[in-house]
């Protein structure tokens, strides 16, 4: 007899029948998503909440906006914007851009809603509520327990940016029709496509995780992720789209300056302002042999062909009679699923970086 | 096989170490109490057998040559925290049901029967069980797994003493029968001697007595006689502990063979208790000389 059984006798065995030995199939990745599902259903159900309030608000409020826009369309409006209701209709269409704002408002910062609330309790209420002693020390390593979390989160909040982005998308595209301000150019409108606003979330989630794990700490790593996930999608949105829209742009001299100014435009083509569809980056105006036109001369040139509108003389008239021409720089169309392919497989680079710190930061954790 | 094998481990905090040239090796089988005072290094040593800290310095290994935290290693330790953290939103039903999903090998009728048996509600939160039925709880999961080798921080701390009994009945019975090897710490001495056949004793982070009990008893003795002669003997042996009442004294004594009993004096075996208290008392005495350790005791104010 072992000393280990002597003692048993001694005690007495009150354990119920303990010789039997379960070992299960594999399917690991399956039970790890029941695991996930058992400790974060309500973050699940929350984020479903949240996103179903989303889209029923975007629906709700987009059909006034299309059925406005049906009419606009059978009344001709779109070939021919002068008719004599079209204005009356427009002017409708852009008085219900306020849900618009506030619904694209809430797209903007859902990478901030995702890793505020999803992303940063993941790792760091674990860690400071002491269960990662539980978790980490089974036979699960802790690298596929965090793996399983971030993709079964991470596939649902990619899939809640894609449903909103396309729901976002086709509400849009009223406004976009009639020029109401609302292009896919737009900053706001840029990062909330479907592909990037997938690809942003994903990229909120995996911050607020990284942020997590090295904060430990639930509400700091909240605070910390709403900062630095706050920051960069207001920086990205305020500057860096519009810098990114700048890169290698066309040239062309075809535009008639109505409306446009010289210098940094940064704003989409309307109507008639520009290459149909097409993001406007700088203009200028240049004399014979290519001179550039100076700051005066060309608000003198710009005024000349303000007052030229009443006139008989055409704008390209008025700047042949001055020997100027007027050149505008501008992404087109074409270019806008470019650009939202470069920049969400840019974000999804940072979300995989995200990811694999916090894993190496979880492996090294003491 | 070692069940638990350390060689220089270091475990550094900051500037200060937990634990410090840790060299230990206990063969599997054994029941192992890990004792020591607060902030000795026992939670730190536990945590670095499951990967839950990384040594500073050194090697830890478990069950053999697997590095302490590992895949393999993993799969074949079972750990209950201190405090046994488990996710408190979630129902036991739940809890049970993460545990079978994060480990292959999961006795899901065993773990049923035991909390069943314990009276613990499935319905109810985690987080709405007592401490005790909790530490149940965490112990149920961890047994469950039918582990190799099992690590417990303090696992008795928050029971009442029939559920400590009723515990370790369960933990040695498990022992007993599958081979497992055990390895806790705790802070109850007097349950030792029933319960564990290996001790460990840390102080500031250093290991200070470490062996199977029988051999520790066996290579220690108390000698009690006369306050007056007791630096005389002291001379003779390495005295671990000093204790006066009026003129006699009683000297915990350590050797490595039979120990002379001096004229006047008697000896008797001191119990687990008696020894483990002892050296918690004065940790700094291990390897000393007796008279040092005298001299020391002594000016330490702690003679009774």
């Amino acid at each position: 007899m072992t000393a280990a059984q002597a003692q048993a006798s001694a005690v007495g065995n009150a354990a119920p029948d303990i010789t039997r030995r379960h070992v299960r199939p594999a399917r690991q990745w399956g039970r790890l998503a029941r695991v996930v599902w058992l400790e974060h259903s309500g973050a699940f159900v929350a984020m479903w909440a949240f996103s179903i309030a989303c889209a029923a608000t975007i629906v709700v409020e987009g059909r006034p906006a299309r059925a406005t826009l049906a009419t606009y369309v059978a009344d001709h409006c779109v070939t021919d914007p002068i008719h004599v209701p079209c204005g009356t209709i427009a002017n409708n269409l852009a008085n219900t851009t306020d849900p618009f704002s506030a619904a694209l408002f809430v797209l903007e910062i859902l990478p901030v809603i995702v890793g505020v609330f999803l992303g940063a309790p993941l790792v760091a209420r674990e860690l400071e509520s002491g269960t990662y002693r539980f978790a980490f020390t089974q036979a699960t390593t802790r690298t596929r327990v965090l793996l399983a979390k971030v993709v079964m989160l991470g596939v649902l909040v990619t899939g809640d940016g894609v449903v909103l982005g396309l729901l976002m998308a086709r509400w849009a595209r009223p406004f976009e029709v009639v020029g109401a301000g609302v292009s896919m150019w737009n900053p706001g409108t840029f990062v909330a496509s479907w592909w990037l606003l997938a690809a942003w979330s994903l990229l909120g989630l995996c911050a607020g995780t990284l942020i997590g794990a090295v904060v430990r700490k639930t509400v700091p790593a909240m605070a910390t992720t709403l900062v630095v996930v706050g920051g960069l999608v207001v920086a990205i949105v305020v500057v860096g789209v519009k810098q990114l829209l700048s890169i290698a742009p066309e040239v062309t001299s075809s535009v008639t300056p109505r409306g446009l100014g010289v210098g940094a435009l940064g704003f989409p083509a309307y109507s008639g302002e520009g290459p149909r569809g097409s993001w406007l980056v700088r203009a200028w105006m240049t004399a014979p042999h290519g001179r550039l036109l100076g700051p005066s001369q060309s608000i003198r040139m710009l005024a000349l062909l303000d007052a030229a509108k009443t006139s008989s003389v055409s704008a390209p008239r008025l700047l042949a009679l001055h020997h100027v021409s007027y050149w505008v720089s501008f992404q087109p169309a074409w270019r806008d699923p470019i650009f939202q392919g470069v920049v969400g497989l840019l974000v999804l680079v940072l979300a995989t970086i995200a990811i694999l710190l916090t894993v190496h930061r979880l492996r090294h954790l003491v | 096989m070692n069940a638990l094998e350390t060689f220089g481990l270091g475990v550094r905090y900051g500037q200060s170490w937990a634990v410090r040239d840790c060299t230990l090796s206990i063969e599997e089988g054994h029941v192992v109490a890990l004792v020591g005072s607060n902030g000795a290094g026992k939670t730190t040593l536990l945590h670095c057998a499951v990967g839950l800290t990384e040594a500073t310095c050194g090697t830890i290994s478990v069950l053999g040559d697997l590095r302490a935290g590992s895949d393999e290693a993993l799969a074949r330790v079972a750990f209950v925290a201190q405090d046994t953290p488990l996710y408190r939103h979630l129902t036991v039903t739940e809890m049970v049901e993460v545990a079978a999903n994060l480990n292959r090998s999961f006795d899901l009728p065993f773990a049923t029967a035991r909390l069943r048996q314990l009276d613990i509600p499935a319905k109810r939160r985690v987080g709405k069980l007592s401490g005790g039925q909790q530490a149940q709880l965490a112990l149920t999961l961890a047994l469950a797994r039918h582990p190799d080798l099992v690590i417990l921080d303090e696992p008795l701390a928050r029971l009442d003493p029939v559920a400590r009994h009723d515990v370790m009945a369960l933990v040695l019975s498990m022992a007993a029968e599958e081979g497992i090897s055990v390895i806790f710490s705790s802070h109850v001495v007097s349950e030792l001697e029933r319960v564990a056949d290996y001790l460990v004793l840390m102080a500031h982070g250093s290991l200070q007595l470490t062996g199977p009990i029988d051999e520790i008893l066996a290579s220690h003795t108390v000698l009690a006689g006369p306050a007056d002669d007791a630096d005389r003997v002291a001379t003779q042996c390495s005295v671990v502990h000093v204790e006066q009442a009026a003129r006699r004294v009683q000297l915990l004594v350590r050797h490595d063979q039979s120990v002379d009993i001096p004229p006047g004096w008697e000896a008797s075996p001191p119990s687990l208790d008696e020894l483990v208290l002892a050296y918690l008392r004065d940790p700094s005495v291990v390897g000393r000389s007796g008279p040092l350790a005298l001299a020391a005791t002594r000016a330490g104010g702690t003679l009774r």
